[in-house]
């Protein structure tokens, strides 16, 4: 335990030298203040960031499950519909889908409405991950277990509510914690359409100070802010409610 | 235990069962034994009323194991699956009360106690507060055969419960089993553990492709009259 401790803050330590070394290296002076009067409109666009990433999470996890349904439905129409779309979804860059949501499809129904656009474009793309990891956590409950539920005469309240739905929600949360992050991070895509989040305000403030090394390592700095912390809570997650 | 069997058949893709017949009685503990693709588990399966035959009838004791009764059956009986089958969200004592609590009436502490009572029988004292990828599989299949008499079923039935581990696991459960003989249950198992089979059972049944070739009791064992079990004996030896 003590030599890992000690791995992971060499570790640390290795990664933090090389990024003092980048910017040391830099021709440009390196002064955060030049942001300072961003400070507001960064944190807010931080809080957009993630205010948009939980709107996608459910929307996916919701279009995700639909999409499921749909691959497990008994009409080969559904099937095949749901083929084509994740063929098509996986062959489109995120950014691609995004701008397309929002300057072709969006006004072909009539909405210009660029937020919601971008945030159903986001929820589209990753809806078939979604399906993926839906597929994999029903799939672990075998053949035998339900066998099982049956001889030890459970009704099919209790199966639902004691063992089907417990062990789903189990290998369920890691991988979609995974995919959390996966839209946190596609939300700076969000920024070629405008919206206020981190990426956007950063651009901002770059056109008016100059200041682009700051702009970008802040940048930089604000996604781990919140992606490490979610993926050691995955890991405790997986440890602790693992199956 | 009585046993009777009329014309059962079971296909999938293929004929799994083909037309067989039997009617046992005043026997404790039978075996079914085979090779594999025999048909013993599907055989097993369907004593158990999980599936149901597509032909004939199936009798136990004073049960009928068809559509309409199966669920009072069902109450009746214990079942040890291959690989143990414990769900593995829960920890062994809860795999035991949870059943005990909501399919068997008990109160939570009841059927917490009873949970206890039965793993510790089986040795498992100090594991019983463990999930099943915790422990190892012989202590998993042990939990599983505690869960299998904690609802304490006048027929127990087991899959191979050894099928899947080790030598020495498999003699730790085969020891565990054997506590069974003194418990007087009705006791129907198929195995591979042909020395297990001659501790253990007073009625043998030898299966092939499908059908009952031969049966009897123990001795049998010794001097097969049919080809196939002659050669299987000499094999499994």
């Amino acid at each position: 335990m003590k030599t890992k401790v000690f791995n992971y803050l060499l570790a640390i330590l290795t990664v933090a030298a090389f990024a003092a070394a980048i910017v040391l290296r830099q021709d440009s002076t390196f002064d955060l203040a030049l942001l300072a009067d961003y400070k507001g409109m960064l944190v807010q666009g931080f809080f957009n960031a993630i205010l948009y990433s939980v709107i996608v999470l459910i929307g996916s996890l919701i279009v995700g499950f639909i999409m499921y349904i749909m691959v497990k439905s008994n009409w080969g129409y559904f099937r095949s519909l749901a083929d084509v779309l994740t063929e098509i979804i996986y062959g489109t860059p995120l950014l691609v889908l995004i701008v397309i949501m929002a300057y072709v499809i969006g006004p072909a129904f009539g909405t210009h409405n660029r937020t919601a656009m971008g945030l159903l474009a986001m929820t589209v793309y990753m809806a078939p991950y979604m399906t993926n990891v839906y597929k994999a956590a029903i799939s672990s409950i075998s053949e035998a277990q339900y066998m099982a539920m049956k001889l030890f005469g459970f009704t099919s309240y209790q199966k639902y509510r004691y063992l089907i739905i417990p062990q789903v929600v189990r290998q369920l949360m890691p991988p979609m914690m995974n995919n959390f992050s996966l839209i946190i991070k596609g939300s700076a895509l969000l920024s070629v359409i405008n919206r206020f989040e981190i990426f956007y305000v950063i651009k901002v403030a770059q056109s008016k100070t100059f200041a682009f090394l700051e702009g970008y390592i802040v940048l930089w700095i604000l996604y781990l802010v919140i992606t490490l912390p979610l993926s050691q809570l995955t890991k405790y997650i997986e440890r602790r409610y693992g199956v | 235990m009585r046993l009777k069997i009329v014309n059962l058949s079971k296909s999938y893709d293929i004929n799994v069962l083909k037309d067989i017949s039997l009617s046992i009685e005043g026997y404790k503990s039978v075996a079914i034994i085979g090779a594999s693709g025999c048909g013993k588990s599907t055989f097993l399966r369907l004593l158990s009323g999980v599936e149901f035959p597509d032909n004939g009838s199936i009798q136990v004791n004073d049960y009928n194991v068809n559509i309409d009764y199966v669920a009072d059956y069902q109450k009746k009986i214990g079942f040890v699956f291959q690989n143990h089958n414990l769900f593995p969200h829960l920890s062994l004592k809860r795999n035991i009360s949870l059943i005990l609590e909501k399919t068997r009436n008990h109160t939570f502490e009841e059927a917490d106690e009873k949970a206890a009572k039965y793993l510790t029988q089986f040795h498992l004292e100090d594991q019983m507060h463990k999930l099943p990828k915790n422990v190892s599989g012989g202590q998993s299949q042990r939990a599983s055969i505690a869960r299998a008499l904690s609802i304490d079923p006048e027929i127990l039935l087991l899959d191979e419960p050894t099928a899947s581990l080790d030598p020495i696991l498999t003699y730790e459960v085969l020891e565990a089993i054997k506590q069974l003989k003194n418990i007087g249950k009705d006791t129907i198992f198929v195995t591979h553990e042909i020395s297990f089979v001659k501790d253990f059972a007073d009625y043998v049944i030898f299966m092939k492709d499908g059908k009952i070739v031969e049966h009897g009791k123990p001795e049998i064992l010794d001097s097969p009259k049919d080809v196939a079990f002659r050669e299987f004996m000499t094999k499994v030896k």
